[in-house]
């Protein structure tokens, strides 16, 4: 592994880490409020786990079950991170429809530009890999051109549902 | 089945959803979802909600009519 590779993971978890104590610190309304999830949303939210987990574990069985058939559709790397990702985006889903996604009193507009600006990078990552031809080695998708596409889509996902279900302030139901 | 008493006593204090939410410190949604019968609070909620509006837990979460 190369030093810039290091240096690269190393700045980016950095970069990560003070962008989620930045978040966590500043995107709750008023001051002295424990940013805590309520009990029905940890019950969804305990939901939701047990669906990214099973949602998971169908998708290695299918990576099996097509790798016995000797149907290749992309590299190692990525499969085994398609599987990470899939759970990762169907609890993203389940906490939003379910309105578990965001602690009470937090505020959702810091949190849906972080996401879309993610969303873009690795959209963008994506795009240029396939142009330079990277993102189809030997017809297979390869890493880190279909990780960045699949992130992208999966935010994408979380991004579009978190505007459209998002709940009118104010409004009674 | 829809929690008639606990809007009707929110509404008689004049609380919105959102108020009642953040004295007893849940989301707007789960006040939305008592209401509506989605979700059937811990004796924990049901009380903070008794003690914001005043009134005991048979007034808001006992059904007689059971």
């Amino acid at each position: 592994m190369s030093m810039e590779y290091i240096y690269g993971l190393i700045a980016g978890a950095v970069v990560g880490v003070i962008v989620f104590i930045l978040l966590k610190r500043y995107t709750v309304r008023g001051s002295g409020i424990k940013a805590a999830y309520d009990e029905r949303q940890e019950l969804l939210r305990g939901r939701a786990y047990q669906y990214a987990f099973f949602s998971m574990c169908g998708w290695y069985c299918l990576q099996g079950i097509l790798l016995l058939a000797g149907i290749h559709l992309m590299d190692e790397l990525t499969g085994n991170f398609m599987g990470f990702l899939i759970g990762a985006g169907v609890f993203g889903i389940t906490c939003v429809l379910t309105d578990a996604y965001f602690v009470p009193n937090q505020k959702q507009k810091p949190y849906l530009i972080l996401l879309s600006i993610i969303a873009l990078m690795n959209g963008f990552t994506a795009v240029s890999c396939f142009l330079d031809g990277s993102l189809l080695a030997d017809h297979l998708l390869s890493a880190p051109g279909s990780i960045s596409l699949i992130l992208s889509l999966e935010l994408a996902a979380i991004v579009i549902c978190l505007i459209v279900h998002k709940v009118p302030d104010g409004d009674e139901e | 089945m829809k929690n008639l008493k606990l809007k009707s006593a929110r509404v008689a204090k004049d609380l919105s959803q959102q108020e009642l939410a953040e004295i007893v410190g849940v989301s707007r949604q789960t006040i939305i979802a008592i209401e509506k019968g989605d979700y059937n609070p811990t004796v924990n909620l049901c009380i903070a909600i008794c003690r914001a509006l005043d009134r005991t837990l048979d007034d808001l979460f006992w059904d007689g009519e059971r």
